[in-house]
């Protein structure tokens, strides 16, 4: 089953999120701020990244940008998490690279969706 | 002797009669240089007044526009704030009810349904919240896009059928087969027309709903939304689009909802240039009529008498304007940019101008002596020959929906930025000399965050999914530039591209390749040497995509026989 590196720092979303994933079957590794999350991506060579935007010390975004110019991470897709009605996040993640996106808070059937695809196209 | 006597007394009387009129005199001029110091003490007093209140004033206004940034920036920060702990509490009373192996007790199951329900609805009101600031606070961004109509409408439907089937009510979508395309903001009007749908099916029972659409003359488009529910009395009627309105405390118990809806309804139909009215018969049900602009920017091709016209470099502009201050602030940076500014002190001289020169755009100060900016804007609109050039008002703050609602395009408030002011003349512009862009991707959301990009530059673009699509695309109209990915099905972009520079009519087509292909050298070079500039996905920054594309669509500029279509 695929791996999933979900970066995080909220404990309760991270706590759901994961374990609501578990349950789908996936393996899933936590990463708690953007700079760990650029870390394990290298270390961990997850098959798909979800990431929140707004994250400590390196920010969503300017993790995205990391992963996607490095050649050894840019092929491993990356959906980045936002929150409702910010129009502005949405574009700039796509704009930093992420190959999709979703709104929180999360709706599982939705997000499993867009995972899937990314996975398949992988 | 008495004559000498007599002349004595005349000239003694004369002398007193001088020394009376000279005392008059004096006092008089006294009373004159002391009514003038008074004078000149209470204008100079007057001025200093006038100075003091129009200081008082700048610094009013300032705290009321820091205020209100302030507002909005902690309802932004706020509705964050509070929907951290609300996607733990969905999220958890979610994942509850998703294994029912979890759930030692099924008979909690309908709790946790309601927990989730509640939380859900203070979400809605949250956002509704927040959206409704933004809009005050004129943060709502709009996108504009061609879109088909029928499209939407069946969309729209899926989406509210489960809603209609829950009161047992029935649905009917009615419309002419051949609505066509409507250009405006898609997400807008999607919402506009959800929030009146779940309105109805909320106050309705075992009755019937039903969404119509149709072309109106005058270039608008009509959706109605009617019901045979519950209706609204004449009180109800006319508070109905205030925030918090719905007919009373028990009706939100009853039939849910945040009381927003209607006013975001409203606010959203202003800013595309609509309105929405509702009528209501109590206890037979409601009708909600929303008529909006078939195309935002009253933006119909150019007439063939116009394209000849004698213009500036990019185009003409005229600026009405009292103030001699405002209008060299407002005329200077359009000037320096290349545009011909024509200038109007007072109304009657704008329209007058606006009839003679028929301008590509009117900048509008509402403050004007003769008549006030609203009539003015109210006799642009309409005057059949002038209605369709975009006029951009300049306003105090919190008056742009009156402009709007009027048919302003734009909105402008004073201090002017002129960075601000050419961004919007470029966007009011854009149907007159809109370049057009044809981005070529079988992935959607690649297609969409591209879109967004170009359109924000006041754009256009065209989108194809596939290789095949593009070609067919590129042979209805050439655009200024093609955005192409290469990694597609069947016709992949090499493909088109060799196509494309096989074909006379496109030979010098401007294409940029955005690909996440990792390419061979040799793939690399035979690009180059085909395409003007190669993008790689993730490698590439908003701004760097935008400034190779600007760059191409004033190459293409200059030499305009390369955009005529093959």
């Amino acid at each position: 089953m695929a791996k999933i590196l979900l970066v995080e720092d909220n404990e309760l979303n991270r706590d759901m999120l994961s374990r609501r994933l578990i349950r789908q079957g996936y393996e899933v590794v936590i990463a708690h701020d953007g700079a760990s999350g650029v870390e394990m991506t290298g270390a961990e060579r997850p098959d798909l990244v979800l990431m929140d935007m707004s994250l400590p010390v390196l920010d969503g975004w300017e993790a995205a940008q990391r992963l996607k110019a490095d050649p050894v991470t840019r092929s491993i897709p990356v959906i980045a998490l936002t929150a409702h009605a910010m129009t502005a996040d949405r574009e700039k993640a796509l704009a930093a690279g992420c190959d999709d996106y979703d709104t929180k808070p999360i709706e599982l059937p939705r997000l499993l969706g867009k995972m899937q695809r990314l996975l398949r196209g992988a | 002797m008495r004559s000498v006597e007599q002349l004595e007394r005349r000239l003694e009387r004369e002398k007193r009669a001088r020394k009376a009129a000279e005392a008059i005199a004096e006092e008089k001029t006294r009373e004159i240089y002391d009514t003038n110091a008074r004078l000149q003490e209470l204008n100079n007093s007057l001025e200093e007044l006038v100075r003091q209140r129009t200081t008082e004033l700048a610094a009013a206004r300032d705290e009321a526009v820091r205020a209100s940034q302030a507002k909005s920036d902690f309802l932004a920060s706020m509705s964050h704030e509070l929907r951290t702990p609300l996607n733990a509490i969905i999220g958890y009373s979610e994942m509850l009810l998703e294994e029912p192996d979890d759930l030692m007790r099924p008979e909690l199951r309908p709790d946790l349904q309601k927990i989730r329900g509640a939380g859900k609805h203070l979400l809605g009101l949250i956002n509704d919240i927040l959206d409704l600031s933004k809009i005050e606070a004129g943060k709502m961004d709009l996108f504009f896009e061609a879109f088909d109509l029928a499209a939407l409408l069946s969309e729209v439907s899926a989406t509210v059928e489960p809603l209609v089937a829950k009161n047992g009510n029935s649905f009917e979508l009615r419309h002419e087969p051949d609505l066509g395309t409507m250009s405006s903001d898609q997400t807008k009007i999607r919402q506009i027309l959800l929030n009146l749908l779940s309105n109805a099916t909320k106050f309705t029972t075992q009755g019937r709903i039903t969404l119509s659409a149709r072309r109106l003359i005058g270039n608008r488009v009509e959706f109605e939304v009617s019901d045979t529910g519950i209706g609204m009395t004449g009180d109800q009627l006319a508070a109905i689009f205030q925030p918090f309105s719905q007919a009373d405390a028990s009706t939100t118990r009853n039939y849910g909802g945040t009381g927003l809806g209607l006013a975001i309804t409203q606010q959203f139909c202003r800013m595309l240039g609509g309105e929405v009215i509702a009528d209501s018969v109590y206890g037979k049900g409601s009708t909600f009529t929303v008529t909006v602009p078939e195309v935002y920017t009253y933006a119909s091709a150019p007439q063939p008498s116009q394209l000849g016209r004698q213009r500036g470099a990019i185009g003409t502009v005229l600026v009405v304007d009292d103030e001699r201050e405002g209008t060299r602030m407002l005329a200077e940076p359009l000037s320096q940019e290349g545009y011909r500014v024509l200038t109007a002190a007072g109304g009657t001289d704008g329209l007058r101008l606006a009839r003679e020169e028929k301008p590509d755009a009117i900048i509008l100060d509402v403050i004007n002596p003769d008549f006030d900016g609203w009539t003015i804007l109210r006799l642009l609109k309409t005057d059949a020959e002038l209605c369709d050039i975009p006029v951009i008002l300049v306003t105090m703050l919190g008056e742009r929906d009156m402009g709007f609602a009027l048919g302003a395009a734009e909105h402008l408030t004073k201090p002017i930025n002129p960075k601000e002011l050419l961004q919007l003349l470029a966007r009011v512009q854009r149907p007159a000399t809109a370049p057009d862009i044809l981005v070529v991707d079988d992935d959607q959301s690649t297609r969409d965050m591209l879109r967004r990009m170009l359109v924000r530059e006041g754009w256009t673009v065209r989108e194809a999914a596939s290789g095949t699509e593009g070609l067919q695309q590129l042979a209805k109209a050439t655009p200024a530039v093609m955005l192409l990915d290469l990694m597609m099905p069947e016709v992949d972009g090499f493909e088109v591209l060799r196509v494309v520079r096989q074909t006379a009519a496109w030979r010098d087509l401007p294409v940029v390749i955005v690909t996440s292909k990792d390419l061979s050298r040799y793939e690399l070079e035979w690009l180059r040497g085909h395409a003007m500039d190669v993008l790689q996905k993730g490698a590439y920054s908003r701004s760097e995509l935008i400034a190779a594309v600007r760059a191409m669509v004033e190459a293409a500029r200059r030499t305009p026989s390369r955009l005529v279509p093959g």
